[in-house]
């Protein structure tokens, strides 16, 4: 071994190359960009604390996805607490996809309308490129229940996406 | 339908077109370095101001404290504190301390207090560590929360089985997750109307499960779970009453053991805990754990008047009283009340020990503390100036006996504060029995 190397090559190599993908991960996720870039802040951080882990992990992306995802769910307990309870939940209004001017926009907003889980799925599925093996392991949930959800979000996407629904879109809060 | 190909290029068109910043590498490093020493850092520092104040991550449980209690309780406010830094990754969360075992800790209201039981049943908020089985053995408090640490399996509620439960990644340890469900002891239970959430460590057979009626103090609770920081420990509890925290459990404190007697308790058994049980110290702490020993003899004449006292109870008469040394006058005493003045003559005739009382502290009288003492001839513990079992139930000296040795007789085979009772002998200078009292536990 080089004892001139820098020990932290390889992670700062990773951050440069995985950062952009995961900022847009969380995005697809629900948050705004500056949210995600706090939590691939602090996703990565976490990764750098165990970094021979993430270094043995058979796919080192699906266990850093698996943090994202957690540091996510953690990061909206936590917002959750902030805020000044309503006699109604918080819903807030998302653009009509139909009516959205760009097909990012459209796409943003139809992803907005899925539940958390079922975003996540998608999102693992078909931007991560996980397979639904891998994307069960993320979640910890059952390859079955990857299935279904993929089922069902796509099913909502095509609605949204295509010539028909065009009713009010509504999503929760955001992370 | 979507096809995967069409939804895979509809995302990716959908961010791949947004400005994203530079990564701070650097800055990551940096900021991972220091995480990093802070944990190294931990071990050093000091206990007082370590315990439950480092939480990988930041969490908001100021208002743990203040949450509602009942179910039909809704906040109305809830502090809104500043945003929680997710980069420096250090929180006092005010108004609460962290309990936990094993690698995980909640973060609960500091006002709970530890062990706070009686018969198992929480009789105020508190964190629970004794495994002592049923919540139920007395009607608990509605308003009364408890959070509950043990083993996979021992001794949680049955009814979490049912719920649904999620696997989570804490990073450095996997845990589930049930939903909050009804809270139920299984079959044959009264229908209580609190609820529980259960998480579970699989990979540390550790179970904590939150029991109340306010179903959102127990999400929050719930929602503070995470790992133990590195460097830092939970005081273990034993996870059985007869059950001592093995070696390996001590977990890198500095154990100091002190060993009490405690008539009816088998050596070995932890009694108590500085600091308390769960609590989150550096490792190498120092700890002092109390735990029961061998039997010593009480001084002076206190073993042979239970002899002879024993002898009497069993077999009432002049020959077996002759043998107790009582004073010229004796008070017989309902707990703290001296209810009668009595020669020693008339000690011989049993009757003569019954106060006609119609209840006192739940049950129904008469009541005799011979009786007591004939029916469980077997089973006494002698203690002289303090109580073994049911301590909350242990009442002041009797009125004009406070100068005198106050030995105490109690049953060391109970399970329950529901079988317990105890018998007070005061003796005067010269070891004669001023006065005898009866006592019994208010469930």
């Amino acid at each position: 071994m080089d004892p001139d190397a820098d020990p932290d090559a390889d992670y700062v190599t990773y951050v440069h190359m995985r950062w952009g993908p995961l900022v847009r991960s969380a995005i697809l996720l629900g948050c705004s960009r500056t949210e995600a870039e706090d939590i691939v802040q602090t996703t990565l951080i976490r990764c750098y604390t165990g970094w021979a882990k993430v270094q043995s992990a058979a796919v080192p992306d699906a266990y850093v996805y698996r943090i994202l995802v957690n540091c996510l769910a953690k990061s909206r307990r936590r917002r959750w607490w902030g805020e000044t309870p309503t006699e109604r939940l918080p819903h807030r209004v998302v653009e009509d996809p139909a009516a959205a001017v760009t097909q990012r926009a459209s796409v943003l907003a139809a992803l907005g309308a899925l539940t958390e889980q079922q975003r996540a799925v998608v999102m693992l599925r078909y931007y991560a490129d996980l397979s639904e093996r891998q994307v069960a392991d993320v979640l910890g949930i059952p390859a079955g229940t990857v299935k279904s959800r993929l089922a069902r979000g796509l099913e909502q996407l095509s609605q949204l996406l295509g010539d028909g629904d065009t009713d009010e879109v509504r999503r929760e809060s955001s992370c | 339908m979507l096809s995967d190909d069409r939804t895979r290029h509809l995302l990716r068109s959908a961010v791949s077109g947004l400005t994203v910043s530079t990564p701070p590498a650097e800055e990551l490093v940096r900021r991972g370095r220091q995480s990093r020493r802070r944990s190294r850092a931990a071990t050093v520092l000091g206990a007082a101001a370590a315990v439950g104040v480092v939480a990988v991550g930041s969490v908001l449980v100021s208002d743990l404290a203040q949450a509602p209690v009942g179910p039909t309780a809704t906040p109305t406010t809830m502090p809104i504190a500043t945003k929680p830094s997710t980069r420096d990754g250090l929180v006092t969360p005010p108004g609460t301390r962290l309990v936990g075992m094993g690698p995980v800790a909640v973060a609960v209201p500091e006002s709970w207090g530890t062990n706070n039981v009686r018969c198992g049943t929480p009789l105020a908020d508190t964190v629970v560590f004794e495994g002592t089985g049923t919540r139920t053995c007395l009607v608990p408090p509605r308003d009364v929360s408890s959070v509950h640490f043990g083993r996979i399996g021992t001794w949680e509620p049955r009814s979490w089985e049912q719920n649904a439960t999620t696997t989570i990644d804490l990073g450095e340890v996997e845990i589930t997750r049930s939903d909050i469900g009804p809270y139920d002891e299984g079959p044959g239970e009264p229908p209580y109307d609190f609820a529980v959430g259960v998480v579970t460590v699989p990979g540390h057979d550790v179970a904590m499960w939150v029991v109340s009626t306010n179903q959102e103090l127990i999400r929050r609770i719930l929602d503070s779970v995470r790992d133990i920081p590195a460097g830092y420990v939970a005081v273990p509890a034993p996870s059985a009453p007869d059950r001592t925290p093995s070696f390996e459990e001590n977990a890198g404190l500095d154990v100091r053991q002190v060993t009490v007697y405690r008539a009816g308790l088998s050596p070995g058994v932890v009694l108590s805990s500085d600091p308390p049980f769960g609590s989150i110290v550096p490792e190498g702490s120092s700890v002092t754990r109390t735990v029961s020993g061998p039997g010593e003899p009480l001084s002076g004449p206190a073993g042979p008047l239970a002899r002879n006292l024993h002898a009497f109870a069993v077999a009432p008469g002049p020959e077996t009283l002759r043998a107790i040394p009582f004073g010229d006058r004796v008070g017989l005493g309902l707990g703290g009340e001296v209810v009668k003045m009595l020669t020693p003559s008339q000690l011989e005739e049993p009757s003569a020990w019954v106060i006609h009382r119609d209840h006192f502290a739940g049950y129904s009288g008469p009541f005799s503390a011979l009786d007591r003492l004939r029916r469980d001839p077997e089973l006494w513990s002698i203690t002289e100036g303090k109580q073994l079992f049911c301590p909350w139930a242990r009442t002041a000296a009797l009125p004009g006996y406070e100068q005198d040795r106050r030995l105490t007789l109690e049953p060391s085979g109970i399970t329950t504060c529901l079988q317990w009772w105890a018998v007070d002998i005061y003796l005067d200078e010269r070891d004669r029995i001023d006065a005898i009292s009866l006592i019994l536990a208010e469930p």
